[in-house]
């Protein structure tokens, strides 16, 4: 299958800052999660994949044209950037009309495509007529990914498409993207939390201080991790019997309450397990669960692991 | 989402169809947060003078009594020298400084047109929010002058007004294409503009030497001294230091203004289109 997308020996930098450092890379159709903690790279990365940022060193190729001040290219390319920033003043609709129509969509079906992107992303349509700026951090994420889509393009570069979503929100982004890419088309998407990318994809990338740590199925990178002991932070209303329970199974090595009041927090060497046992507990004990966070999500941690 | 390609083409928008939506988009943003707002309460500064000047101060100079020589007076002093330099200012180089800064840039230069048309239409936008705002301003200071005028002074006054204004308009080109350019190379051009209005320009402008070619102001006062022989306020403040510099025709001085427009305006199309925005640091 030919690569969509070839970065080769790329590097970038700010000044003495390393962006990223000699990365060789394929992208090819489905999705693709781009995996590493804030700062690592990814999203110099994907701003050098959607042409903004010029590598410093090496090239980088999309459908199989240097992608640097190719403007035509851009009618294949979707970018949804991880920073906030709109024009606030203007509608949802408006927005995404608007950017319907830079990215060579007619005037008369700009309209139609606008509100079909913006279904799409589950945009409630009472909210699309008013201003973005008294919109939600959800809505808002969504009206960036509409901006994206609108244009049905091959190529989707998601930076943190998930930041601020609730997790039905997160569900239904997942969904969208899955339906995108079975289509045929490639997606991108960049994240620091490694549950929101395996709900959608084994192909994965992983960088680390700007360099190329590993790529490839995420089955192998998973056993790295689930050997690493995970810690559970669960907000619940009984944390003294929900850690007792808790502690009969082979699967947590530690229990300790945890600095807020009624939350454990729980270490655990078999994460796929305990995650399992939880749920069951929970409603066999008649426990509410306010809140359940890993604390090894962050991808830091992970990271700190794999490269000693 | 459907699945066959809505945007079909190949090659970046052309200039046609990336204006008509980047022009609409200019001018949209021009009255985006308290900028307009901003604006309007600065150029209403000359209209709530004149109507100082005819009804609240009593015994005004004659010097200052005739509707013609106050509208020139306030051509030259206030318009072509504060207010027009000024609204440019804060309109041209918000066309890329300030999406840089907003971090809404990325939009647009992530979409399949040239980033200069980008720097052109927000720019023809923003200018032609300019003009809209001055024209209004200077029409209702007119209109305030005009309406206490002697009735001999009246005839004449609605072709000046029209004459200056169309000067004035003209002097919004080169403001505005000079602080789009500003805007593409600094992210934060407002202190440096300030510095260009009120100190450079003015400087070079009074130097009697061919470096007071290089400022706008200078043929901007070109088109603008012819006027002021019904001034003696003005007459008597300049002609000392004017008599000293070789004034360009108003043919030439058109073709001085239409010249920095087209310069500035195609640095900023250049510069924009060579350099990377960055956005955030990694």
């Amino acid at each position: 299958m030919s690569a969509v997308i070839e970065v080769k020996s790329a590097s970038r930098w700010y000044g003495d800052v390393i962006g990223i450092n000699d990365v060789s890379l394929e992208f090819g159709p489905g999705i693709t999660g781009l995996l590493g903690p804030n700062g690592a790279g990814k999203s110099t990365l994907m701003r050098l994949i959607t042409g903004q940022l010029q590598s410093s060193q090496g090239e980088v190729r999309v459908f199989g044209e240097p992608v640097w001040s190719n403007q035509g290219l851009f009618r294949r390319i979707g970018f949804c950037p991880d920073q906030d920033a709109f024009y606030e003043t203007m509608s949802g609709l408006e927005f995404v009309r608007t950017l319907a129509m830079l990215s060579g969509i007619p005037r008369r079906e700009a309209r139609e495509k606008a509100e079909r992107a913006l279904d799409a992303v589950k945009l409630a349509p009472d909210a699309w007529g008013r201003k973005i700026g008294g919109y939600s951090k959800g809505m808002r994420q969504r009206t960036k990914l509409a901006q994206a889509l609108v244009h049905d393009p091959e190529l989707l570069v998601l930076d943190e498409p998930l930041a601020g979503l609730d997790p039905v929100g997160r569900r239904e982004v997942l969904e969208l993207i899955r339906t995108v890419a079975s289509g045929g088309r490639t997606v991108i998407v960049s994240s620091h939390i490694l549950h929101e990318v395996e709900a959608v994809t084994r192909s994965i990338v992983i960088i680390h201080h700007g360099r190329l740590l590993a790529s490839g199925d995420i089955t192998q990178i998973r056993e790295l991790i689930d050997e690493h002991p995970h810690h559970v932070s669960i907000h619940c209303s009984d944390p003294r019997r929900l850690g007792a329970a808790l502690l009969a199974g082979d699967d947590v090595i530690s229990v300790a309450f945890g600095r807020e009041p009624g939350s454990i927090v729980v270490e655990t060497a078999k994460p796929d397990s305990f995650y399992g046992r939880v749920a069951d507990l929970v409603l066999a004990e008649g426990i509410r669960v306010q809140r359940l966070t890993s604390l090894d999500d962050n991808l830091q941690a992970v990271f700190s692991y794999l490269v000693k | 989402m459907a699945t066959t390609l809505a945007a079909s083409g190949t090659g970046p928008l052309s200039w046609g169809r990336s204006l008509r939506v980047l022009v609409t988009l200019g001018l949209r943003l021009a009255f985006q947060g308290k900028r307009a707002l901003f604006v309007s309460l600065f150029l209403a500064a000359p209209v709530v003078l004149a109507i100082a000047l005819r009804y609240l101060i009593p015994n005004v100079p004659r010097a200052l009594a005739s509707s013609d020589e106050m509208i020139v007076n306030l051509s030259l002093m206030a318009y072509a020298q504060v207010l027009v330099p000024f609204v440019c200012l804060l309109f041209g180089t918000s066309v890329v400084s300030e999406e840089w800064d907003d971090k809404t840039l990325t939009y647009l230069f992530t979409r399949p047109v040239r980033k200069s048309a980008v720097v052109v239409g927000k720019g023809i936008g923003m200018w032609l929010v300019s003009v809209a705002l001055i024209a209004i301003s200077f029409a209702i200071t007119a209109i305030v002058i005009g309406s206490k005028s002697l009735p001999s002074d009246f005839q004449k006054h609605p072709m000046l007004v029209l004459q200056l204004l169309g000067i004035l308009c003209l002097a919004t080109l080169p403001y505005c294409a000079l602080f789009v350019f500003l805007g593409t190379v600094l992210r934060r051009p407002l202190i440096p503009g300030l510095v260009i209005i009120f100190g450079l320009e003015k400087f070079l402008a009074w130097i009697p030497a061919s470096v007071q070619q290089l400022a706008p102001f200078h043929y901007l006062r070109a088109l603008l001294l012819p006027f002021a022989d019904v001034s003696r306020l003005v007459r008597d403040i300049e002609r000392d230091v004017l008599r000293l510099t070789v004034q360009p025709t108003p043919t030439a001085a058109i073709v001085w203004l239409l010249g920095f427009t087209l310069v500035f305006g195609a640095l900023a199309g250049w510069v924009v289109s060579k350099r990377e925005y960055l956005l955030t640091k990694e």
